[in-house]
């Protein structure tokens, strides 16, 4: 089929299909659940009902309507502790995501840019960091720094800038190619200008996509190490830590199913906006995660 | 008559149209061209015939083939056996990863019920039909062993495996060099003969039928717009598209077409070619001209020019 | 038209050696800078080296301590440093560790193969099981079938395995009570004597089936957890990997051969897309390995996972040093043998 009967025929088929019903009802609700626990987030003191560090001698309380989804081994009310919880997950992925973007593309940018010794040096690294499975590698930073919520995010960004640099690397290799840039060189404008004004715009394209993709699996990560406790120290009301503590009795359910249930739908959300932005703008992006 | 389509409509969920009206035949031992642009609905129309459109599309219309009928079951059951295609793309349209001795008789074992030792033996003997050199050596080779040009050889000698009665040859020399698309064509015309075999020749390339195809079909925007003897089409165009098409050939004369060629999906009511046409009248926008005969064997689709021969 | 068939010049030597060689080379390459990062690390590790690795009695004595200090070299700079642990781990000694006392490769040892009793079932279920189902949405690409697929796929992979391991255990064993409570064996029983490491098999080589039964039932729930989530991110690469092939000229050519729809699935489609497969059950064992330190800790499961955890919670250095090399090189491993069954299947490798 020739390229146009082949675009035509493409689109005839994903018109109505594959696109029109997985995107529009289930994006917005991933919308939707996204943007509410980021209220949540904001709002925490006002929307909890109780302190979520408030201990009482009500402890390991079933889930009722004074406490709906029970107390905790100190008394603590889990909704409360739940929904301040994203106080936490939610801004450290973020920050997690952020720093990790800019560590990554910035040295990818580098890579792909100058190329040669740079590039070189840049990708035996990140070849180096991939070889160590991510939370490995996470668990024995922030054990050798010490757990906190801080050094958490250290760690993850340690862990994750690497597919930062690879992906903005291979933004800046495509673009490197486009004639405009070598017209511009021989224009006489300098390598800075040029990154700046043409380099750097198109790779933010690959990059925000990259970022959505990866915010749900640095809320996981988070958790995991927040469950090994090596994250946010107690009494903080990290999700992570939260399950790890109701592991010790599981006949009291309600104090791990909730925050387990709040990482997976923000985790879910994260990752079914991420795979509709990738669709939208760049689907050769990762070949679907 | 071994194919009689008449009337053939293909469209696609939407609904997309892709083929408004196709009617053609090809009988044994002849060579059809079907030539046209991109978009107008040659390679599908190939496709329809084999039954390989995409999921949802729907086809009206009849195709006879050796006698009968064809519906969805027996379009499917002719395939390779009776009706047999060669892609454009020779590199595309091979298994990277199986040899071509596996590509070449797997098919051949199932519509054929041969022996392995047997189809190897005919696998040798269809590649020494297609000149192919050292086939003792190719069969155990892989697709990306050989040059372009030796891989559509291996492609049409696969396609004969089966020993079909019609070839469909999609663009078969579009992807090879110049130097040897000649080659191919020589090749086929001797199969035409040696095998009494029927070849539609898909192309866009005018030039390239007139020594090939005793008949020619020229499609514009999923209709055919013109057919008839080659020769005739050729150098005696009635419709203003096929006169267009040649004119836009010749490179001396530098004229090339106004606009860009349509789809059937993107056709105007009315005549597809109107909007470009020099000859284009009122009537034209609104009434689709259904084709004529000009003389014997030769119909052109145009409202403006009559039997009578307006120009 | 007198091209000869491009015959496979005599090379001096074949290509796939030549590609393996290359492959192996870069493996090694991994593994000395695996040992460099993770002797980086070791040194981020505060505290003080000596208090961290004897125990108290050793502490007092001051020619323990000497010798201690001049096995690991730590009154040399820091290269030496490196040079001399690298020297040590080469002859296995990966030093000892704080929490159990022993050598951290005896550790080792006895926890990978416990950790393998999880993971190798996992890793079959999970290929076979993605294989199945990414073939079947691919092929029903865009219907209810592959919403279903995608949708469920992607649950798996947004649910914490912790959390999913709390659930079933809950479920199967506080619930329904089918279910034993973690841990590898029942308590009535004692291990086999150890031939693999791995307690079914060793078992049955003992002769005592029902406790092979019992170690079975035991790892159902972890397997179970384990392959879920890895199947959630596998499937979706074979469902892709697969899509880009059904796209590819071949198959419609193979169609109009007019071969069956069984054989080019199998014969055309799948082997094309088995490359890629490859590559990614390849990633999926090491990231299963890493997975179990989520998982191993709820099941009360002796093996790698909870041993990394404990090591990293006490901040046992020589601990997590050996767990962290052994995961590096399992998964250069791993891929390496990855990349000589790539070099086998693609005949492009193997002969151009």
């Amino acid at each position: 089929m020739t390229a146009i009967q082949d675009a035509r025929v493409t689109r005839a088929l994903t018109r109505r299909r594959s696109r029109g019903v997985w995107r529009q009802p289930v994006v917005a609700g991933a919308l939707v659940v996204l943007a509410a626990w980021v209220l949540i987030a904001v709002l925490a003191d006002w929307v909890s009902p109780y302190d979520a560090l408030a201990q009482t001698s009500d402890i390991y309380a079933a889930p009722s309507a004074q406490h709906w989804f029970g107390t905790d081994e100190l008394g603590r009310d889990v909704f409360s502790r739940v929904l301040h919880g994203s106080r936490l997950s939610i801004p450290l992925a973020l920050a997690v995501v952020v720093l990790a973007l800019t560590a990554g593309g910035l040295l990818g940018l580098v890579a792909g840019y100058f190329g040669k010794v740079a590039d070189e040096v840049i990708m035996r690294i990140t070849d180096l960091v991939f070889a160590f499975p991510q939370i490995i590698l996470a668990m024995a930073v922030a054990a050798a720094f010490g757990p906190s919520a801080a050094n958490a995010v250290v760690a993850l960004v340690l862990v994750s800038w690497p597919i930062y640099a690879r992906v903005i690397r291979g933004a800046v290799l495509s673009i490197r190619g486009e004639n405009y840039l070598s017209a511009a060189r021989m224009l006489g404008v300098g390598p800075m200008t040029v990154l700046r004004r043409d380099v750097i715009p198109n790779s933010v394209g690959p990059a925000i996509v990259l970022a959505t993709l990866e915010l749900g699996n640095a809320v996981l990560l988070l958790a995991g190490l927040s469950f090994l406790g090596l994250g946010p120290r107690p009494p903080a009301p990290e999700w992570g830590a939260m399950i790890a503590i109701g592991a010790t009795d599981i006949s009291k359910w309600w104090v791990s199913v909730f925050p387990g249930l709040a990482i997976l739908t923000v985790v879910l959300a994260c990752n079914v906006l991420g795979d509709a932005i990738r669709d939208r703008f760049d689907p050769n992006l990762t070949g679907d995660r | 008559m071994l194919l009689d389509v008449k009337h053939l409509r293909v469209s696609l969920p939407g609904p997309v149209p892709i083929l408004t009206d196709v009617s053609l035949d090809a009988g044994r031992g002849e060579i059809v061209g079907i030539a046209g642009e991109s978009g107008s609905g040659k390679s599908m129309t190939a496709r329809a015939l084999l039954g390989l459109l995409p999921r949802g599309a729907e086809v009206t219309g009849t195709v006879r083939f050796d006698g009968r009928v064809l519906d969805r079951r027996s379009t499917i059951e002719q395939r390779g056996h009776g009706i047999a295609m060669v892609f454009q793309d020779p590199v595309a349209a091979l298994h990277p990863m199986l040899t071509i001795g596996r590509q070449l008789t797997e098919h051949m074992r199932l519509h054929l019920r041969m022996s392995k030792k047997d189809a190897r033996r005919r696998a040798l003997g269809l590649l020494e039909q297609v000149r192919l050199p050292d086939p003792e050596r190719a069969l155990r080779g892989y697709p990306h062993q050989f040059s372009g040009g030796q891989l559509q050889r291996i492609a049409i000698a696969s396609a004969l495996a089966a020993e079909p009665k019609l070839l469909i040859a999609d663009e078969p020399t579009t992807a090879l060099d110049v130097t040897v698309q000649a080659g191919i064509l020589r090749l086929l015309d001797r199969l035409r003969t040696e095998m009494d075999l029927a070849v539609l020749f898909i192309t866009h390339d005018l030039g390239v039928l007139a020594s090939l195809a005793a008949r020619t079909c020229v499609f514009y925007a999923g209709r055919v717009v013109e057919t008839g003897r080659t020769a005739d089409v050729l150098r005696d165009p009635h419709h203003p598209y096929t006169e267009a098409l040649l004119a836009a050939r010749d490179a001396s004369s530098g004229r090339s077409m106004p606009g860009r060629p349509v789809s059937a999906a993107d056709a105007p009511a009315g005549c597809p070619f109107a909007p470009r046409c020099a000859d284009r009248r009122d009537e034209c926008d609104t009434t689709v001209p259904e084709r004529r005969s000009i003389h014997s064997g030769h119909e052109s689709a145009c409202l403006v020019r009559t039997a009578e021969g307006v120009r | 038209m007198t091209e000869a068939v491009a015959a496979p010049a005599r090379p001096r030597v074949p290509p796939l050696v030549r590609y393996l060689a290359r492959r192996l080379a870069i493996a090694v390459g991994l593994l000395l800078g695996s040992t460099v990062v993770g002797f980086a690390l070791v040194q981020a590790v505060p505290g003080d080296p000596v208090a961290a690795n004897l125990s108290d009695q050793a502490l007092g004595d001051p020619a323990a301590v000497a010798a201690f200090e001049a096995k690991w070299g730590l009154d040399k700079p820091l290269p030496v440093q490196y040079l001399t642990y690298l020297g040590n781990l080469l002859q296995g000694d990966l030093g000892t560790s704080q929490q159990t006392g022993r050598p951290v490769l005896s550790d080792l040892a006895e926890r990978v193969p416990a950790t393998l009793e999880l993971v190798l079932p996992a890793i079959v279920l999970s290929v076979v099981i993605s294989i199945v189902v990414g073939m079947i949405a691919a092929l029903r690409h865009g219907r209810a079938t592959d919403q279903a697929v995608r949708v469920g796929s992607m649950l798996g992979l947004s649910t914490p395995p912790f959390w999913l391991s709390l659930l079933v255990l809950y479920l199967f064993f506080y619930v329904l009570g089918v279910s034993p409570n973690g841990g590898r064996i029942s308590p009535q029983f004692s291990p086999p004597p150890s031939v693999t490491g791995i307690y079914p098999v060793d078992a049955l080589l003992a002769g005592d089936p029902l406790l092979a039964w019992d170690a079975v039932q035991h790892a159902v729930l972890p397997v179970l957890v384990l392959t879920v989530v890895t199947t959630a991110t596998l499937v979706r690469f074979v469902r892709s990997a697969l899509l880009e092939v059904l796209r590819k000229e071949y198959i419609a050519a193979a169609y109009a051969k007019g071969l069956p729809a069984r054989t080019v699935l199998f014969r055309h489609l799948l082997r094309a897309g088995l490359v890629q497969i490859m590559t990614m059950t390849g990633l999926t064992f090491a990231s299963m390995l890493a997975g179990t330190v989520l998982i191993e800790n709820i099941f009360s499961w002796p093996g790698l996972g909870s041993y990394a955890f404990t090591s990293a919670s006490t901040l046992d250095r020589p601990s997590i040093l050996g767990v962290s090399l052994f995961v590096a090189a399992a998964y250069i491993v791993v891929n390496l043998v990855v990349d000589l069954l790539y070099g086998l299947a693609d005949p492009r490798i193997r002969l151009s």
